[in-house]
């Protein structure tokens, strides 16, 4: 099963990559654009190909991954379906760094600084605040309540923001994959590269917490460190990528249910599985977002809820009716 | 190696092999280096930065509504290869490609074009278009024409950055005149009265809401001899019918345009509503001196007669 999840994820990735590389807002031929890839001498094309659809490609291909993967991670820790970085706060903590750093000027490094620290404060938050007596379900119950907090600090904020400042938050908060350059995108890939390595390798262990605290101690795994661990990295992961890319919702949720549907609940087929279709899921999600309006572009959050709930419950109806 | 083979120049035979693969580094580099445009000068834009930009740039891409029509303004329409999404006066200027909105530019559309300077704004063309841009090498001028002065001195540096400095300083004078005469009909009308008349913008009929001091609608009916009956720095505020009439508006300038009839009567409990063209009252172009004469002349009829 991992072997076929695996192979049909590459697939997946790799036609989504060639879509995300080929098709754009402006109409270029492929043969044109491969062209240009080889070291042809037409600036334009090559701009665009490498300065422009490449980094998305890559971006996207990240946050997919990452976004996926840790929410999967969070689900098992966390032993519920629900469970994602997005419900458990850290993308709204991130998403008021974020907005706190544009309002007061500290420019994009500054704000994604920002943005990283309060994805991180919230998961802090979160640890802290969670009654030790409810275990999975007291952290889930103060990541939910913390991220309605951060909801509503975000609202203010944007109450408090000019016109100018109001457009520079929309265009960040509804998610966008366009704001980086080719290097800074390779940058973000390798940064995320062991993070990524490190959770699918973990995948036994999630296995293994999926039985609850008490049996995973009972088999040798020091149960509290490894959930710690784990929800540590990927909230580091997610933060990161908040800070740069907006707060993307449903990826977390979707990917992981519906491989879930499709190849059963071993951790050790949903990991590699969760990365290679997470990706190849938001690659295709900004190219709608990119091609679907005749002017300009859709925020790629639209795109991914769009997409993602309905094919999310068509899975669930699917599923019932077996 | 000896000192003597150290020194010697790099196409000697006898050169150290790390010496002459850095001499022939150092010539690929100079020869595969893009060629700088030959004519080319640091011009520093609006915000203070340093921008290089071409001599007589021939592909400009502008990135707000209202840059476009000062371009046009300047003549120099025919160097524009594309323009921002609303951007539709003169008519001339819906004919040229569209590359994304104001707040969200598409960057693919921008660098297909390959243009040789890209006009962006203060406070609209989002930061991280600008620095993408450059890391295209693509030249962006930012210029801040948010406010009658800001905009004189935009007109007159893109002027200098189109090289049509004639034209710029022309339509510059023709501003100042027109300005002065907004502002000796504004000192006549002074003269009999007891306080400015208090003018409120309406941006939106239904919830009410205002455009405060802060706002260039308010700047030209301050200008114009009116006053803006609100205080604080928030830019859009939106007001209760109470708040309305509490304020005393003695009339309200509404947009008239597609997107706002007039006929959305919001507010003509508290004072008369009266309309201006949505594109003079918002969008700082030289137009705007249009909205100034016919703000001036709803608020000095009696000056004017």
């Amino acid at each position: 099963m991992t072997l076929r999840v695996v192979c049909s994820g590459c697939v997946a990735l790799l036609a989504a990559m060639g879509a995300g590389l080929l098709w754009g807002s402006t109409s270029m031929d492929a043969a044109r654009l491969l062209e240009a890839l080889l070291g042809g001498d037409d600036p334009a094309a090559r701009t665009v190909l490498l300065q422009v659809r490449l980094p998305r490609v890559i971006m996207a291909a990240g946050t997919g991954a990452v976004l996926a993967l840790s929410g999967l991670c969070f689900q098992n820790i966390l032993r519920n379906p629900l469970a994602e970085p997005y419900i458990l706060g850290v993308s709204g903590g991130a998403a008021v760094g974020g907005i706190l750093g544009l309002l007061l000027g500290w420019g994009m490094l500054g704000s994604h600084a920002a943005a990283f620290c309060g994805g991180l404060l919230v998961l802090f938050l979160v640890l802290k605040m969670a009654s030790p007596h409810r275990g999975e379900l007291g952290i889930l119950l103060s990541g939910v309540m913390l991220n309605a907090f951060c909801g509503a600090v975000i609202l203010f904020l944007m109450a408090l923001a000019k016109p100018h400042e109001m457009g520079a938050i929309m265009f960040w908060f509804m998610g966008n994959l366009g704001t980086v350059s080719l290097t800074k995108a390779l940058w973000h890939a390798t940064a995320l590269a062991p993070g990524i390595v490190f959770l699918v390798l973990s995948s036994h262990s999630m296995n293994l917490l999926l039985l609850g605290r008490d049996a995973a101690l009972s088999l040798g795994l020091p149960a509290e460190r490894v959930m710690r661990l784990l929800l540590v990295v990927a909230s580091i992961m997610v933060s990161s990528l908040v800070a740069v890319v907006g707060p993307l919702g449903f990826v977390g949720l979707v990917v992981p249910q519906a491989l879930r549907l499709a190849a059963g609940a071993d951790n050790r087929t949903l990991a590699p599985g969760c990365v290679l279709f997470g990706a190849a899921f938001v690659i295709l999600c900004d190219l709608l977002a990119r091609g679907l309006p005749p002017e300009g572009e859709l925020p790629v959050g639209v795109i991914t809820a769009l997409i993602g709930a309905p094919v999310f419950i068509g899975l669930q109806y699917k599923s019932r009716e077996v | 190696m000896n000192i003597r083979t150290f020194f010697a120049p790099p196409w000697h035979p006898r050169a150290p092999l790390v010496k002459r693969t850095l001499a022939l580094c150092a010539l690929a580099v100079a020869v595969l280096l893009p060629a700088q445009p030959a004519h080319a000068a640091y011009l520093a834009d609006q915000t203070g930065k340093m921008v290089r930009v071409p001599h007589r740039p021939q592909r400009v891409v502008s990135l707000a509504p209202n840059i476009t029509e000062l371009v046009f303004a300047l003549d120099a329409g025919s160097v524009l290869a594309g323009c921002s999404q609303h951007s539709d006066y003169p008519p001339e200027a819906l004919r040229l490609p569209r590359l994304g909105s104001f707040f969200r530019p598409d960057l693919e559309r921008i660098a297909a074009l390959q243009p040789d300077l890209c006009l962006a704004v203060q406070d609209g063309t989002p930061d991280f278009v600008r620095e993408r841009l450059e890391e295209m090498g693509i030249p962006v001028f930012t210029l801040a024409p948010q406010s009658l002065e800001g905009l004189r001195e935009a007109l007159l540096l893109l002027g200098v950055a189109l090289d049509r400095q004639e034209e710029a300083q022309r339509l510059a004078a023709m501003m100042d005149e027109r300005l002065r005469h907004v502002d000796a009909l504004v000192a006549a009308s002074a003269q009999g009265r007891s306080a400015r008349p208090r003018v409120l913008v309406r941006v939106q009929a239904r919830p009410f809401i205002a455009a405060g001091r802060d706002t260039y609608a308010a700047q030209l009916v301050e200008r114009a001899g009116g006053r803006v009956p609100l205080q604080g720095s928030v830019q859009y505020l939106r007001l209760s019918t109470e708040d309305l009439l509490a304020l005393k508006p003695d009339l309200i300038l509404a947009p008239e345009g597609p997107a706002e009839p007039l006929d959305e009567a919001g507010g003509a409990l508290a004072a008369p509503v009266r309309g201006v063209p949505e594109d003079l009252l918002f969008r700082p172009t030289l137009r705007s001196l249009d909205a100034l004469d016919l703000i001036a002349a709803l608020l000095h009829r009696e000056a004017l007669q």
